[in-house]
């Protein structure tokens, strides 16, 4: 296969876009939830995260295996791209230590030139109380805390519910339950 | 539960799970889920698609402009050096005597162009045109 050439177990763009076209109102809906998700964890605002997957995707900068569902595939690349902008931040967030010594004669000239720090992801400290309060929301219920724990260690749900004993269905309705709460708690998304 | 990852890793898996949540949730859930947050999930369904909209028209215009400039290329001086108005006339002139019926469709064609004459772009188009399928006065000179 020449370099650039699309594999052939991929969508070509058109495909992806007739897909898009034919995508029903709850698609569309799931992928602004995904949206919102993923602008949790970087600078991006939601809706500049989907248009940035979607233009990707139809540029073919970003290619769509043929067994992939395309919302999913679109998950996987506002993920990414999430990804790739938190870790700009975090580069943003060393740059800015480096030029901060209290014996540079210019550093404060020299912080004035980074970019602004609205434009960079929340520092490792405002993670850890969006993590905090996140938790305390469930103060109230032990159950969706270990739930919430076990996903942020990656658990498997198999794993969590053998934690928490929860069947399939109580596991689900507990599931929603967190997700919906913390929704609500955090309109604008996990900012602090 | 003490984690050995930093909270921001923690956030992101958090950010994952809810993510599969929602890819794993049939339509009828996500439908209720955002009437609950927004009163008019239409609408706001149709937000979404016009990202995609202005993302398809971007992507458009991206492609024509690549296609555009591969074109250029392909029909650049290689096929026929931009020539002297005149010496283009001429050139064509040797091209249509040689071929009659050539010169029939193109003074039909002419007229049908509002009664003008070809214009000196319309001459030099014709020659790069006529160049791309091999047609060229038998001299080849201007």
């Amino acid at each position: 296969m020449a370099p650039g050439e699309p594999a052939h177990d991929t969508l070509p763009p058109s495909e992806v876009a007739a897909a898009l076209r034919s995508l029903p109102e709850a698609g569309w809906l799931r992928l602004r939830k995904i949206a919102r998700y993923y602008a949790n964890i970087c600078a991006l605002e939601p809706e500049d995260l989907l248009q940035t997957a979607l233009t990707r995707a139809l540029a073919g900068e970003r290619q769509c295996p043929i067994q992939v569902d395309v919302v999913r595939f679109l998950a996987e690349a506002m993920r990414s791209i999430a990804s790739v902008s938190q870790k700009a931040g975090q580069a943003w967030q060393a740059a800015l230590r480096l030029v901060q010594p209290a014996e540079a004669e210019d550093a404060e000239f020299q912080v004035a030139a980074l970019p602004s720090p609205e434009d960079a992801i929340s520092s490792e400290q405002e993670a850890v109380r969006i993590k905090a309060t996140i938790l305390r929301l469930f103060d109230d219920d032990l159950i969706a805390q270990a739930i919430i724990e076990g996903d942020m260690e990656e658990m498997t749900a198999e794993d969590i519910r053998a934690l928490t004993g929860l069947d399939k269905v109580a596991y689900a309705s507990k599931r929603r339950l967190i997700r919906r709460r913390i929704d609500q708690a955090f309109p604008r998304g996990w900012t602090p | 539960m003490t984690g050995t990852k930093s909270d921001r890793i923690a956030l992101a898996r958090l950010a994952d799970a809810f993510v599969e949540d929602v890819l794993n949730a049939s339509d009828e859930d996500i439908l209720a889920e955002v009437r609950e947050d927004h009163p008019d999930p239409a609408a706001a369904a149709a937000q979404a698609r016009g990202l995609f909209e202005k993302a398809a028209a971007a992507a458009g215009k991206g492609r024509l402009a690549a296609a555009q400039a591969a074109l250029a290329q392909q029909r650049g001086p290689a096929n026929v050096a931009q020539l002297d108005p005149a010496d283009a006339r001429r050139r064509l002139q040797r091209i249509l005597t040689r071929d009659p019926e050539m010169a029939h469709r193109l003074t039909l064609a002419a007229r049908k162009d509002q009664g003008q004459g070809l214009s000196d772009n319309d001459v030099q188009g014709l020659l790069e045109d006529m160049a791309e399928l091999g047609i060229t006065p038998d001299d080849d000179g201007p």
